[in-house]
C-alpha cells in the first residue's frame, strides 16, 4: 500500500495512470449507441478502445443493444411508427430485427446531442468488420444478460464466441458483465479472453438506492469482498462507476492483480482526474473530451 | 469492544458519560483523507458524502482517559493522556471498528488548545467485515490526520 497521503501535499507525486480512453457504446455522445455508424466514427478518430452491448436473437445471433429489449426511447419500426409494446431481442429473428425495426432513429434522451441515423440494429459480425480496420482499438464486448429476459447465459455465451472466433481479429480484447454466470459461460467458451466483474447490478425492479448503499458500504468497508468476488470467477477486472469508487479500492484491486475499468466519465474534470490514477481504462460517452 | 466500552459506561455513573469533542477529520483509519480528499475537486459529491460518514462525535467514559467515538465510518475506543502532567500535547492508542467489526487499530499523538485538537498519528485497518471476517489477515497502514472542535468545560 502506498499512501498517498504525502501526495496530498506533494502536488500530486503520485501520477502512475496512463489509461486507455474507451468510446462507451461506440461514443454514444456523438452518435446512436452501439450502432455502426459510431464504430466507423471510432475507428476513423483513432480511439483507444470501443465498448458495446451484446445480446442474442432467437436464432441464436449475437446483435448490439444495451437493452434485452427494442429500445422504444430511440428505435421505430420501419415505417417510422413508435414502438409501444415490449418487445424482446430474444423473441425475434435476426431476420425479423433487422428488417423490421430502425434504431438511432430518434433523439436518445441521455445523449440527445448525438447524431440520428435509423438503421437496423448490427450484429456483433457487423461490428467486428469495422473493427478489423483497426487492429490496435481494444474491444469491449459488455455482455448484457438479464435472467428471465435473454437466453441461457451458455447459449448467449456461444453466440458470442462463435462470431468473435469468425472474424479472428487481432485487437486486444476483453468481456465484462455484472452476473457471473454470463462471464463463467463466456470464460468456459473463450478461455482466451479476459473478462472484468461489473460492478454494482441495478436489476430492474429492485430498489436502487438499497443496491447504491450496500454498494457504498463494499466500497469503504469491504473492498477486499469486491476483490473476492471478481477472483471467485477467474476475472481478470474489475469494471465500476466512478461513482462508487475511491483510490484505495483502485490501488488494491492492481495489488491483486486485477485490470480496472472506470465508467462512464463524461466531463474534461472527471477524464482529467481519473486519467493519474493506476487503471486500464476510462469508458466515455466522448472520446475527444479526454485529456 | 465497543459494546464492552458501553457497558463499563452503564455500569458505572451514567452521569459521567460527557461530549469530548467532535472530530471532523477523524483519525481512526485515515481512509478519508488519504482516498477521498484528492478527489473532492474532481467529484465533491462523493467525497463530501464520505466526508459526512467520518465525522465522529467522541464521548469521554466514565474512565479516566478512555474515549469512546462513533461515526458512521468508525467507531473507535481510544485510551488519550498527556504526555506528562498538564501538557496540552497527548498520546494515544486504540482500537477501532466497522459497523462494530473490530477491524484495526489506531495510535498517535495530539495537540490539545482551547477548542482545537490537532492530531497525527498512523492506523492500521485490515480488511476483515461481518461479511468476509477471513479479511483480517490483510492489512493497510496509512498515516492520519484528526481535527477535533474540544467541548468547552462548563
Amino acid at each position: 500500500m502506498i499512501p498517498i497521503f504525502f501526495s496530498l501535499f506533494a502536488c500530486g507525486a503520485i501520477d502512475n495512470g496512463d489509461p486507455l480512453i474507451e468510446a462507451h457504446r461506440g461514443g454514444a455522445a456523438l452518435w446512436p449507441e452501439n450502432s455502426l455508424a459510431a464504430f466507423e466514427a471510432a475507428v476513423a478518430r483513432g480511439d483507444d478502445g470501443v465498448e458495446f452491448d451484446l445480446v442474442v436473437t432467437a436464432d441464436g445471433v449475437a446483435v448490439l443493444s444495451h437493452d434485452p429489449t427494442i429500445r422504444k426511447e430511440t428505435c421505430t419500426t420501419m415505417d417510422g411508427e413508435p414502438v409501444t409494446e415490449t418487445i424482446y431481442v430474444k423473441d425475434l429473428t435476426v431476420e425479423e430485427l433487422q428488417s423490421g425495426y430502425l434504431c438511432g432513429a430518434l433523439p436518445d434522451p441521455e445523449t440527445p446531442n448525438a447524431q440520428l441515423d435509423p438503421a437496423p440494429m448490427p450484429t456483433f459480425a457487423e461490428a467486428l468488420d469495422i473493427f478489423a480496420q483497426d487492429p490496435e482499438l481494444l474491444l469491449h464486448l459488455d455482455l448484457k444478460y438479464e435472467p428471465g429476459q435473454s437466453p441461457p447465459p451458455e447459449d448467449m455465451a456461444r453466440a458470442f464466441a462463435e462470431a468473435y472466433r469468425a472474424a479472428d481479429l487481432p485487437n486486444p480484447a476483453y468481456a465484462s458483465a455484472n452476473l457471473p454466470e454470463i462471464l463463467v459461460a463466456m470464460k468456459a467458451e473463450l478461455p482466451e479472453l479476459p473478462i472484468s466483474f461489473t460492478t454494482p447490478r441495478f436489476p430492474p425492479g429492485e430498489s436502487a438506492a438499497v443496491i447504491a448503499l450496500t454498494s457504498e458500504l463494499l466500497t469503504t468497508t469491504g473492498v477486499h469482498d469486491l476483490i473476492d468476488q471478481a477472483r471467485a470467477i477467474d476475472a481478470e477486472g474489475l469494471c465500476m462507476p466512478y461513482q462508487t469508487i475511491n483510490r484505495q479500492t483502485v490501488e488494491l484491486a492492481a495489488q491483486a492483480g486485477l485490470d480496472v475499468q472506470i465508467w462512464t466519465l463524461n466531463s474534461e474534470r472527471l477524464l482529467q482526474h481519473y486519467s493519474k490514477w493506476p487503471v486500464m481504462a476510462l469508458i466515455t460517452d466522448d472520446p475527444g473530451l479526454a485529456p | 469492544m465497543i459494546l464492552a466500552a458501553l457497558a463499563l459506561s452503564t455500569a458505572t455513573s451514567a452521569a459521567e458519560l460527557r461530549l469530548d469533542r467532535v472530530d471532523l477529520l477523524s483519525e481512526d483509519t485515515g481512509a478519508w483523507i488519504n482516498y477521498e480528499a484528492p478527489s473532492l475537486l474532481a467529484y465533491p459529491a462523493r467525497s463530501g458524502v464520505r466526508y459526512v460518514t467520518q465525522v465522529k462525535p467522541v464521548l469521554a467514559l466514565p474512565v479516566e482517559n478512555l474515549y469512546l467515538g462513533l461515526s458512521i465510518h468508525s467507531q473507535s475506543v481510544v485510551y488519550e493522556r498527556p504526555i506528562t502532567e498538564g501538557s496540552e500535547f497527548t498520546w494515544s492508542a486504540g482500537l477501532h471498528t466497522a459497523l462494530f467489526f473490530p477491524r484495526g487499530a489506531v495510535a498517535g499523538v495530539a495537540w490539545r488548545h482551547g477548542p482545537l485538537r490537532l492530531a497525527v498519528g498512523v492506523s492500521a485497518t485490515s480488511g476483515g467485515t461481518w461479511a468476509r471476517p477471513s479479511g483480517l489477515a490483510q492489512w493497510d497502514v496509512l498515516p492520519t490526520l484528526g481535527v477535533g472542535l474540544v467541548r468547552r468545560e462548563r
